[in-house]
C-alpha cells in the first residue's frame, strides 16, 4: 500500500511542480473579481500565438517590432464591458498592485494610468498598465524577458 | 629353555603376519610373571594391549544421536509429511510489478523534464516563472493577423502612456522626474 501511494505521489510530482509557478497580475485580478463582476473579460495572447505573430512577414521586415515582440511571452488585456463603473475597477486594480509592493513596483504614472513592473534583477518579467481612459477601464499585462531597451522602444 | 618359537612368532608379529591365535600365544607368554631377559623389552607392549582391550564399534543408535544433536531428523525417517498450502494473493500484491514500473517511469519523466528545463534556454526559463500551459489563447491559429492587430493596439496604448508629457517616472531611488 505504501509503495502504491509513493508511486502515485511520484507520478503527481511534475503536476505539482508545474502548479506551483507564478500567476500574473491579470490572472490574479480576474480570479479575484471576475466572479463578482461578470462584465470583466480577459483576452489572452499565449506564448505559442506570440511565436506565430513573430513569424508573420510584416513583423519579420520590421526590426523594431520584431525586437519588441521577441521580448514578450504573453499579452493579456482585461476590460470591463457594460455599465460597471470604470473608476471602481481602476481602484481595485491599483489596490491589488499596492498590496503586492514586494512584487510590483510603481514605475510611472499619469492622471489616468499607472504602470507597474515586476523585475528580476535587471530583467522586467512583467509590465502592468492600469488604464482609465474616457471612462473605460483596461489592464494591459505583458510578461516576458524584457529589458530597459524595451521601454525605450515602446516609448519611441 | 628354548624360546625359538616365541622369537619366530615375534618376527611374524613385526611383519603383521600373525594370526589371532598366534597373537594370543604371544600375549599369554608375555603376561606371565617371569619372562626371559632378552624378551623383557616386549613385555610392556603386550601388557598395554591387554589394558586397551577390544575395538570399540559405534552403536546403531549413534547416527540418531548425532543428528539429534545437530537438530536434524534421520533421513531414513520419512514419517513427517510436508504440507503444501495454496496462498491467496491480494490484488495489490498482484499489481505490484505495475506499481514498480509506474514508479520507474515517473522518476525517469521527472528527471527528464527537469533536465530539459535546465538545458533549454536556461536563463529565460528560470527568469520567466509563469506556467505557459495556463495561457489559453483568445484567438485561433487562423486568426494570427487579428491577434497581431490586437497586440499592437495594446502596445501602442502603453507606448502613448510612456510618451505622455504628464508622465511621472518613479525610479529606484524614488526620485521623481518629469
Amino acid at each position: 500500500m505504501k509503495k502504491a501511494l509513493f508511486a502515485l505521489l511520484l507520478l503527481c510530482l511534475p503536476l505539482i511542480a508545474s502548479a506551483q509557478q507564478e500567476r500574473d497580475f491579470a490572472t490574479q485580478y480576474m480570479l479575484l473579481y471576475a466572479g463578482q463582476d461578470t462584465t470583466l473579460v480577459c483576452q489572452t495572447i499565449s506564448p505559442d500565438m506570440m511565436k506565430h505573430m513573430i513569424n508573420r512577414e510584416e513583423v519579420e521586415q520590421d526590426d523594431e517590432l520584431k525586437s519588441i515582440l521577441r521580448q514578450i511571452r504573453t499579452l493579456q488585456v482585461v476590460r470591463a464591458e457594460g455599465k460597471t463603473p470604470a473608476q471602481d475597477n481602476f481602484e481595485k486594480a491599483v489596490d491589488l498592485a499596492k498590496l503586492n509592493t514586494q512584487r510590483y513596483k510603481l514605475y510611472a504614472y499619469g492622471d489616468t494610468y499607472q504602470i507597474y513592473l515586476r523585475k528580476k534583477g535587471d530583467i522586467i518579467v512583467e509590465l502592468v498598465h492600469i488604464n482609465l481612459m474616457e471612462d473605460a477601464f483596461c489592464i494591459i499585462n505583458l510578461t516576458g524577458y524584457m529589458t530597459k531597451d524595451f521601454i525605450k522602444l515602446l516609448s519611441h | 629353555m628354548d624360546y625359538k618359537y616365541i622369537e619366530q612368532l615375534l618376527e611374524r608379529y613385526w611383519e603383521c603376519q600373525t594370526s589371532a591365535a598366534e597373537e594370543s600365544i604371544l600375549h599369554a607368554f608375555f603376561t606371565q610373571e617371569e619372562v626371559p631377559a632378552h624378551l623383557a623389552q616386549y613385555k610392556s607392549l603386550f601388557e598395554y594391549m591387554e589394558v586397551a582391550g577390544g575395538v570399540e564399534v559405534l552403536g546403531e543408535d549413534f547416527d540418531k544421536k548425532m543428528l539429534k544433536l545437530v537438530g536434524e531428523q534421520d533421513t531414513k525417517d520419512t514419517t513427517a509429511k510436508i504440507e503444501v498450502r495454496a496462498q491467496r494473493t491480494s490484488t495489490i500484491y498482484r499489481l505490484r510489478p505495475f506499481f514498480r514500473a509506474a514508479a520507474s517511469v515517473a522518476i525517469v519523466v521527472l528527471i527528464g523534464s527537469a533536465a530539459q528545463e535546465l538545458f533549454e534556454q536556461k536563463d529565460e526559463v528560470q527568469t520567466w516563472d509563469y506556467n505557459s500551459n495556463s495561457y489559453k489563447d483568445s484567438f485561433t491559429k487562423s486568426e494570427v493577423d487579428e491577434a497581431l492587430e490586437f497586440s499592437l493596439k495594446g502596445l501602442n496604448t502603453i507606448g502613448n502612456s510612456l510618451k505622455d508629457a504628464d508622465l511621472v517616472v518613479v525610479d529606484s531611488a524614488q526620485t521623481k522626474t518629469k
